[in-house]
């Protein structure tokens, strides 16, 4: 494994602590569906970085750092585009197709998708680590499948979306798709200039 | 001849110096909710709120005699929408609906409120009410206005526009005051004789803006220990949330577990290989 220190990740974690820490930035930063709709769009992505307690704030943060961190570790690239493209997905799907849900908090969305993501890199892998990622990948998916399907209250102070884990997971994918085409067509270039 | 002198003097002394009797425009809430005081003041319940919040926003309704006020209808209005559009964004209301003067009666008291209740489906009403007092001296350069010129190009009218704007926030249902609010201006402006209905109405204007602006501040800050309030007092506030209003991106503990032991797993492989 190349040693890289995770910057990314325990930035965001940090902003995530401090926005937990200081309530006065979460008034401006959590996703409101009133507020998304007289402009303030910023609130799609930057809702992800508010929780509602520090159980809350916990649990995301850890899932994070340890997805985030190792995608970083093992050097697998776009993890900031990742987290960006996830965060305002599960923004917009939230206008789009959950009027119901006014107010909206948490890093979990993101996590999953790092998550996704890491599995999808590693699942290319032909050995046993392969072996592994393709197995948490299913396993992933029966996580996000059961959430729909029993809707867990997994807290008092809100209920659950799952339909933001949904969003992540289908981020990761799309991302490393698109990587993946773009090094294959770039592979191809290269060994027809070659021959 | 000294003494028609002496008398002439102390004439324009006295113009100069001249006080108009202050205009005085006024509401009362309390007037409003609590009309009838040989009435028993009902007994405020204990206030159930829905979280997210449906709220009215209303001017209290003056009577006759002490309403005659340059507010008209669209700058209560404005005022309204101004209070209204910076909460609308809090994220436990869910609507702000502006109400306009005309559904509201003078001393129409709970009984109106439940009208509008069920008219708006509001479950909280914030009720504005103003007190504007403004005052008119002559300075000494008033005794220019004996030029007649004068009356016209100087500046000799002292001005003072006093305003109070109060929000009183009430649970319709329960009686129950929740926080109140006021916001302070005072103006002070010079005219001349000739502009100084309009410097008065223009001074009437700037104040209301000013003590707009004032009362937002304070009802930031109410809102801050009302909130407080409620979390500390739950006796006295019941909270109820209504299902699905407050999403949020969790990771349970099955989540973490399986990331855990994926990633623990494949730190092992990896480095076994």
């Amino acid at each position: 494994m190349r040693e890289r220190l995770p910057i990314c990740t325990l930035a965001l974690c940090a902003i995530a602590t401090i926005v937990y820490a200081l309530p006065q930035l979460q008034a401006p930063l959590v996703y409101n569906r009133a507020a998304v709709a007289t402009g303030e769009l910023w609130r799609l992505a930057s809702g992800n970085l508010v929780h509602f307690s520090s159980g809350h704030l916990a649990k995301d943060i850890a899932a994070l750092f340890l997805a985030g961190a190792l995608i970083e570790m093992l050097g697998y690239r776009h993890f900031l585009l990742l987290c960006v493209v996830s965060a305002f997905l599960i923004g917009l799907e939230l206008y789009a197709l959950e009027p119901a849900v006014l107010v909206y908090g948490g890093l979990s969305g993101v996590a999953v998708a790092a998550f996704a993501y890491l599995g999808l890199h590693g699942a290319t892998d032909k050995d046993a680590y392969g072996r592994i990622c393709r197995l948490a990948l299913i396993g992933l998916v029966a996580k996000i499948g059961l959430e729909f399907a029993f809707a867990p209250r997994v807290s008092d102070e809100f209920v659950l979306v799952p339909m933001s884990h949904a969003i992540g997971a289908l981020a990761a994918s799309v991302l490393f798709t698109v990587t993946r085409l773009k090094r294959t067509q770039g592979s191809a270039s290269l060994a027809i200039c070659r021959v | 001849m000294r003494n028609v002198a002496v008398a002439l003097l102390m004439s324009l002394l006295a113009a100069g110096c001249a006080t108009q009797a202050p205009k005085h425009t006024a509401t009362s809430a309390v007037e409003f909710l609590y009309p009838n005081t040989r009435e028993p003041v009902d007994q405020p319940a204990v206030p159930t709120l829905a979280l997210p919040l449906r709220v009215g926003i209303a001017f209290v309704p003056g009577t006759a005699s002490n309403a005659n006020l340059a507010l008209t209808e669209k700058r209560k209005t404005d005022v309204l929408d101004e209070v209204a559009n910076h909460f609308r964004k809090l994220p436990y209301v869910k609507s702000i609906e502006v109400i306009p003067s005309a559904y509201l009666r003078p001393k129409g008291s709970f009984a109106n409120l439940d009208q509008i209740r069920t008219m708006y489906g509001v479950d909280v009403v914030a009720l504005v009410s103003y007190d504007q007092t403004q005052f008119t001296d002559q300075g000494l350069l008033s005794l220019t206005y004996w030029t007649v010129v004068g009356a016209y190009i100087v500046r000799g009218q002292k001005n003072a526009t006093h305003t109070m704007l109060d929000t009183v926030v009430y649970d319709i249902r329960s009686r129950k005051l929740l926080f109140r609010a006021p916001g302070l201006s005072e103006i002070q402006a010079r005219s001349t004789l000739v502009n100084m209905s309009e410097q008065l109405r223009k001074n009437s204007e700037d104040s209301v803006t000013e003590a707009t602006a004032d009362m937002i501040k304070n009802l930031d800050t109410q809102l801050v220990s009302f909130q407080a309030k409620v979390k500390e007092r739950p006796e006295e506030f019941r909270v109820v949330e209504s299902s699905g209003y407050r999403g949020g991106g969790a990771i349970d503990l099955w989540l973490l577990a399986l990331l855990v032991a994926a990633a623990s797993g494949g730190l092992v492989s990896r480095r076994l290989r």
